[in-house]
């Protein structure tokens, strides 16, 4: 019940926003947009499959990085070269999973870390990715049109993480969506009911990294300048952190997270140099006293009607 | 050429002591309660933040500034312990591996936000004039690193063969449930694992500090941990040793005779490289688990 409301004030915050909100509100509720589709990757990976990443910025760097690179020289259209992109970050997550996924879950956090810091440097050190200097996003052309007003980048950003941020909601209650919980909550059990244990999570990995680096490119269009710092083991453990605050266990607790880690800094101004520390203290608190995020507030009230319905359900019985 | 060589192997060994010491402090804590310590390198940094406060706020010489730093951060390796990790302890071990991720970004940020982010001066801990010995150059503070890490060592050896609260704690790490039984407590020897852990952190980041430099960044060094313990299958001591040294000489040999920016990327692909082809590192057999 909470989750159809969540996705009604979603949307109507969406879709009002560009009559209502000034052109800086309207560029920061694109950005919540798509951080939180890029995060809703991992709220997969961990909050359903039980699997940490730390190089959901990698993937994010695939996917901006590729489709750039695909317009500039093989004069692909970004439109058709983001989606491209993002089924190569979803290749090399898959490739990454189907190496390291036949151990425990630890590994693949190891291998992860290492691969983040292998893509940063390779984006520093190749010629081609701009170096240390980066790269310019160029603008998005269609049918002979140039979108690059905020109005234009806010309706794609904002389509195209809506369509992710959902898509990750509907594989979250599908059947393999089911099938990684079992696994995450016992995996010998599940393994006994035919569960194949290595290529569900490594499907799982693929599926995080697609979301990654599909918002990641579209993030682009909204930042317009691709610099390799934004693409290191620390903005991946940022995506980490955006998770765990406002919980893993649902996309709406990517958005209240994203929310969270984009607005607060602008209402505490005045703190501006503590204000990482405070986030990453902020949520080290949560993880001991509210382990599901922020998110699990409202899940009070499911599990109210939850007893209820169960009380109910016991007097007919 | 030979005499290069030879001064390659003695660096590789020098930088991979100093490895090896972050190794036995990751498989400690990994052996000890299941969890990969990722806010290890936040630790090591935190450590020799307070050997510099130490040394240029309360005006304390050298030795009593280290002996401040390994005490205090062994207290901050007791309070992650009983504050953060002890109430997570019955969790899916995810919970645990991201508290440690939190907390490393927390000491990280909380540094760079009290200290600034530019970097501070580290004092060596001997003289750095090289004396040469048959064409190979030797630095007097080098052979203090690798005798700091030698001597740790021999204590860490000595405290777990022949102390009775060394014993329980490889007892509590080879078998929990186990050492539970004979009467062992749980608590207590996962809270020594923190203390000695975190200790370990500050005195490695003191020794390698002066080599590099020291922003609230230099945490990232830990990656050569990981990749040190992976190469000696995280879960012996003797391994992540033996798994320090090797690494810092493949690194040091790779840096000459590839080119020196292999140096970084080396460790991330030793990292991927062993735990893809050799999950168990180098030393051990496949252990497979069983239902």
């Amino acid at each position: 019940m909470w989750g159809n409301l969540a996705w009604v004030l979603w949307l109507a915050i969406a879709a009002l926003a560009p009559f209502l909100a000034g052109q800086y509100l309207l560029y920061n509720i694109g950005i919540v947009a798509t951080t939180a589709a890029i995060v809703s990757g991992l709220t997969f990976l961990s909050g359903v499959a039980g699997l940490i990443s730390i190089a959901q910025s990698a993937f994010v760097a695939i996917g901006s990085y590729g489709a750039v690179l695909l317009q500039m020289h093989l004069g692909i259209p970004l439109l058709i070269g983001i989606p491209v992109a993002a089924a190569i970050a979803g290749v090399v997550g898959w490739l990454l999973g189907f190496l390291c996924l036949r151990l425990d879950g630890h590994y693949l956090a190891l291998v992860t870390l290492a691969f983040m810091g292998i893509v940063h440097y390779t984006i520093i050190n190749l010629d081609i990715t701009g170096g240390a200097v980066g790269l310019a996003v160029p603008s998005v052309t269609l049918f002979g049109f140039t979108l690059d007003s905020p109005m234009a980048i806010y309706v794609m950003a904002v389509t195209a993480s809506a369509i992710t941020l959902w898509s990750i909601d509907r594989l979250i209650h599908s059947r393999y969506g089911r099938m990684l919980r079992a696994l995450r909550q016992s995996d010998i059990a599940a393994v006994s009911l035919g569960a194949d244990r290595r290529s569900l999570r490594t499907m799982a990995l693929a599926t995080s990294a697609v979301a990654g680096g599909f918002a990641g490119g579209f993030q682009a269009l909204q930042l317009t300048y691709l610099d390799p710092q934004q693409f290191t083991i620390v903005t991946a453990v940022f995506y980490i952190a955006i998770m765990v605050v406002g919980g893993m266990r649902s996309v709406h607790g990517a958005i209240i997270g994203a929310a969270i880690f984009v607005f607060v800094p602008g209402f505490l101004s005045g703190l501006e140099h503590y204000m990482a520390f405070i986030l990453f203290f902020f949520v080290t608190v949560m993880i001991v006293v509210m382990p599901d995020g922020l998110v699990s507030i409202f899940s009070v009230g499911d599990r109210l009607s939850g007893w209820m319905a169960s009380r109910h359900g016991r007097k007919n019985a | 050429m030979v005499s290069t060589f030879i001064q390659l192997l003695l660096s590789g060994a020098i930088a991979g002591s100093v490895y090896a010491l972050l190794a036995i402090g990751l498989v400690l804590i990994h052996n000890g309660t299941g969890v990969v310590n990722f806010g290890f390198g936040d630790q090591l940094m935190v450590g020799v933040y307070i050997l510099v406060f130490a040394q240029q706020f309360l005006g304390l010489a050298l030795p009593p500034a280290i002996l401040v730093a390994v005490i205090v951060s062994g207290l901050l390796g007791l309070a992650i312990q009983s504050l953060v990790m002890m109430p997570l302890r019955n969790r899916p071990v995810l919970i645990p591996i991201v508290a440690t991720i939190a907390i490393g970004a927390a000491l990280r940020e909380g540094v760079r936000a009290f200290m600034g982010p530019n970097p501070w001066p580290v004092p060596f801990l001997l003289s750095t004039s090289p004396y040469r010995i048959g064409g190979i150059s030797i630095v007097p503070s080098d052979l203090a690193i690798l005798g700091t890490a030698i001597v740790i060592m021999a204590c860490l050896y000595v405290f777990f063969e022949f102390t009775r609260y060394g014993q329980a704690i490889l007892a509590a790490c080879a078998n929990p449930t186990g050492a539970l039984i004979v009467g062992i407590p749980a608590g207590t020897t996962t809270t020594g694992i923190w203390v000695l852990s975190s200790m370990l952190a500050a005195i490695a980041g003191i020794v390698i500090a002066p080599l590099t430099t020291l922003t609230p960044d230099i945490g990232l060094i830990a990656i050569k941990g990981f990749a040190a313990a992976v190469l000696g299958g995280f879960a012996s001591l003797p391994g992540a040793v033996v798994g320090g040294i090797l690494l810092g000489i493949i690194e040091a040999l790779a840096g000459y005779y590839i080119s020196s920016a292999m140096k970084d990327i080396v460790s991330y692909a030793i990292l991927i490289g062993v735990i893809v082809l050799l999950p168990s590192g180098l030393f051990n057999r496949v252990s497979v688990r069983k239902v």
